[in-house]
């Protein structure tokens, strides 16, 4: 590898750091695209880069967010037996599956992700405003709570139907091992609206979540020699300098138009992913 | 039956794991990168040491599952400690998987 494709690699993580700390999306979206289009890196090392990068983020904002008590531990733990096991499952299905029909899998997912962010842009653009509210009064053994800065209040919340969310997890843990996304496209909203957790609670728990799942499926990658570590340590890296940048610089600059922008972008890399297939 | 670790000790073990276990697999990454960097040819230890950094990374978050079992142990929730080493047990399980 020379240095200009090295430098194009770390600036590669730090983008998707970036993007991924400010739109709040896993970065697989991005980073399998950009090296199986771009780079030609087979689609199968693609995914197990993907999952290493995703291990970096999740644990990196993780650290802040159990020490600020927002991820709920026991109910990250709980619903991570069900994603590990999907995880190895999709990730030894991966291996048994040709590189064209992962292909074909990952732009189906990346036409359904622009859809839901084109959709998020264009409610927040219209001044719908997603309920945040906690599900119940009882928190169990399970619910938690954690100071919200923005009200200034201690929010309490219980969880509920865990049978349910944990049976769409294992679904969530499956899609992530398979196709080296993070799985929080699923796990935040099942939290949110199947198990009644407020947005900001379910969306750092499914962060705190992601490592195990990714480091699951990870590991089968690895087993399987499909780990190129010059590449993954630069992209590592980039992501993790991407995300510490993009947490610090670029937090006010979110908006709903670019998030609509954003989901264009993605539906392009769709089309292109799409159109590699036959 | 409480044997002297809050919650809040919990969580904060988790957050020092989770951190150092990124930050010291990201150092051994860059020392393997630099080692590829300063060596006149490609060589078999810069790859071995970027590797390693890789495994490290890799392995953060089975650390994290066994400081958690430790730590709800330690805290007395017997059942939460138990889920903490099966979901340890599935994700190291990964290295038996070969195609």
């Amino acid at each position: 590898m020379d240095i200009a494709q090295a430098a194009l690699l770390a600036g590669l993580g730090a983008g998707v750091g970036i993007l991924g700390s400010v739109f709040g999306i896993g970065g697989g979206i991005f980073l399998i695209p950009a090296l199986v289009l771009y780079f030609h890196v087979p689609m199968h090392f693609a995914i197990a880069t993907s999952l290493i990068t995703i291990i970096a983020t999740s644990s990196a904002v993780a650290a802040v967010n159990v020490e600020r008590g927002l991820a709920n531990m026991r109910l990250g733990l709980s619903l991570e037996v069900s994603t590990a096991a999907g995880a190895l499952g999709g990730a030894y299905a991966a291996s048994l599956l040709s590189p064209s029909a992962l292909k074909l899998l990952f732009s189906l997912l990346l036409f359904f992700t622009a859809g839901t962010m084109f959709r998020k842009g264009l409610s927040a653009l219209r001044g719908v405003k997603g309920e945040d509210g906690a599900a119940a009064a009882q928190t169990g053994e399970l619910g938690g709570e954690y100071f919200d800065h923005a009200t200034r209040e201690t929010v309490r919340y219980g969880v509920k139907k865990m049978p349910a969310a944990s049976v769409i997890s294992v679904a969530a843990g499956a899609l992530s091992g398979m196709l080296g996304i993070g799985g929080g496209i699923i796990q935040v909203p099942l939290m949110h609206l199947v198990c009644g957790v407020p947005l900001k609670a379910a969306a750092a728990t499914s962060n705190f979540m992601l490592g195990v799942t990714a480091a699951a499926s990870a590991l089968v990658f690895y087993r399987q020699g499909a780990v190129i570590p010059d590449m993954t340590a630069l992209l590592v890296i980039g992501v993790l300098a991407g995300s510490a940048a993009g947490m610090k610089l670029l937090a006010g600059m979110k908006s709903d138009k670019l998030q609509m922008a954003l989901s264009l972008l993605i539906l392009a890399i769709a089309v292109k992913m799409f159109s590699g297939v036959f | 039956m409480r044997l002297g670790y809050s919650v809040k000790q919990v969580q904060t073990l988790i957050h020092r794991a989770l951190f150092w276990g990124v930050w010291s697999s990201g150092a051994v990454m860059a020392a393997g990168l630099l080692l590829s960097a300063l060596a006149p040819s490609p060589n078999e230890t810069s790859a071995a040491v970027a590797m390693a950094g890789v495994l490290m990374l890799v392995l953060t978050p089975a650390l994290r599952l066994a400081l958690l079992c430790y730590g709800y142990a330690r805290a007395g929730e017997r059942k939460f400690a138990l889920i903490a080493a099966a979901v340890a047990a599935l994700t190291v399980s990964g290295f038996l998987f070969k195609k």
